[in-house]
């Protein structure tokens, strides 16, 4: 399944989707190939759970693969899949939040809320050394305690880097909303992370 | 509103802190079977093609139809109950009144008003419906057990029914039932004292009868 040697890895995204839709499964394979990890990324600096965040990407790919002529190319190919994949990840966190169970690691630490950040497998971050993997967890962790509405756009604009008006496209607010809501959730991080953003 | 004026100049945003922090984060990956494992799920959802069968019947609906189902019987067990089996009362083995009146040709026993009770009026006939016990159709009526006269103890209970006129408030409160009632509580209670009105009876005679001789013998 891999594209990197694939002469389909040189058309653009909306070039292969377009290729896709016409049959072409190398075409899908080159998608895959290209998205695994900036979307991996974003799902697990929102939802905070590795296992999760695989599991949604995942779902993320079988929906283009079973609903691939939902695609219209008025819209980027980008904006479309970051909106499959947020409306994912904000059900699944919806869906544990009714399901909480009591976490004991809140219990024996005096934590309010119990919300534990699933620290992702070492094996992709080999080179931190243990101060900053600290330091990662601990913005993790800050990340995991906002809104899921000032996180997703937050993670969207400065850890995705996307454009306002992509953010805008991919959830669905207007422009003034989605700034107004990055300020917001910075201003919170912020006050969580003052010791490390002083430094 | 939500929103308010931001400045979005982009250096301005480029310096700020908590961007910067963010972005020093390291990128997490997908793990390195990422692909081999979405074949594996989408081969899968391949053979798992849902036809109309599978959706109606698929596990997640199977509570709903269930629970849908015994709403809908006891839904009908309740109508059944309340509305249609409404006024069948159970059948326990004592005639009823109604059904006396209804199902048997009661026998009938004519009893015709004394001129001696209304003057001037023509005479009017009315029935006692009776049960068999009573006296058959055509006999006397002073054959009644009852010292008064037939007719003034019925019209007494208000047991006379008139023919062929219309009926009255009184003619229409003849209960034939209640006579053949009134005849199952006679002869309930003739059963059970029967024996001792027989016994009192003749212990009084035999007072009297000892008063009397007494009497003779010692006239005063």
């Amino acid at each position: 399944m891999s594209g990197g040697q694939n002469p389909l890895s040189q058309l653009t995204d909306e070039e292969l989707i377009a290729a896709y839709q016409r049959g072409s499964s190398d075409a899908f394979d080159v998608i895959v190939a290209r998205y695994k990890h900036p979307l991996t990324n974003f799902v697990y600096r929102f939802v905070g759970d590795y296992d999760e965040c695989d599991d949604i990407v995942q779902e993320t790919f079988v929906r283009i693969f079973r609903k691939k002529h939902s695609y219209k190319p008025r819209a980027k190919f980008s904006t479309w899949i970051y909106t499959i994949a947020g409306n994912l990840a904000k059900s699944r966190l919806r869906q544990k939040e009714r399901h909480r169970l009591f976490s004991l690691s809140s219990f024996w630490t005096g934590e309010e809320g119990g919300k534990e950040i699933d620290i992702p497998d070492v094996q992709y971050a080999a080179d931190r050394d243990a101060d900053s993997a600290l330091k990662h967890d601990r913005i993790q962790k800050a990340l995991n305690s906002i809104s899921p509405k000032y996180r997703e756009v937050v993670v969207l604009r400065d850890i995705q880097e996307l454009s306002y008006d992509e953010i805008a496209k991919v959830t669905g607010l207007n422009l003034g909303t989605v700034k107004s809501r990055i300020k917001r959730g910075r201003t919170m991080l912020q006050a969580l992370l003052k010791d490390i953003v002083d430094e | 509103m939500e929103y308010e004026m931001i400045d979005t100049n982009d250096y301005e945003e480029e310096r700020n802190p908590i961007r910067k922090v963010l972005k020093s984060l390291p990128k997490v990956h997908a793990s390195d079977d990422f692909e081999l494992r979405l074949k594996r799920r989408l081969n899968q959802g391949e053979f798992e093609k849902t036809s109309l069968s599978d959706i109606l019947f698929s596990p997640k609906r199977v509570p709903a139809y269930s629970l849908s189902l015994i709403a809908i019987v006891m839904t009908s067990v309740i109508i059944y109950y309340s509305i249609i089996r409404t006024g069948v009362a159970p059948d326990d083995g004592f005639p009823k009144p109604k059904e006396m009146m209804r199902e048997k040709q009661p026998e009938t026993l004519s009893v015709t008003q004394s001129p001696a009770h209304v003057s001037g009026v023509p005479q009017r006939k009315f029935v006692v419906d009776a049960p068999k016990r009573f006296p058959q159709e055509g006999q006397s009526a002073t054959s009644l057990p009852s010292k008064e006269s037939t007719q003034d103890a019925l019209s007494k209970r208000g047991l006379l029914r008139e023919v062929g006129g219309t009926q009255t408030r009184s003619t229409r409160s003849l209960e034939i039932p209640e006579l053949g009632f009134f005849q199952k509580l006679q002869s309930a209670a003739k059963d059970r004292w029967g024996d001792s009105v027989a016994r009192a009876d003749s212990v009084k005679r035999d007072s009297l009868k000892r008063f009397q001789e007494s009497q003779q013998k010692n006239p005063k």
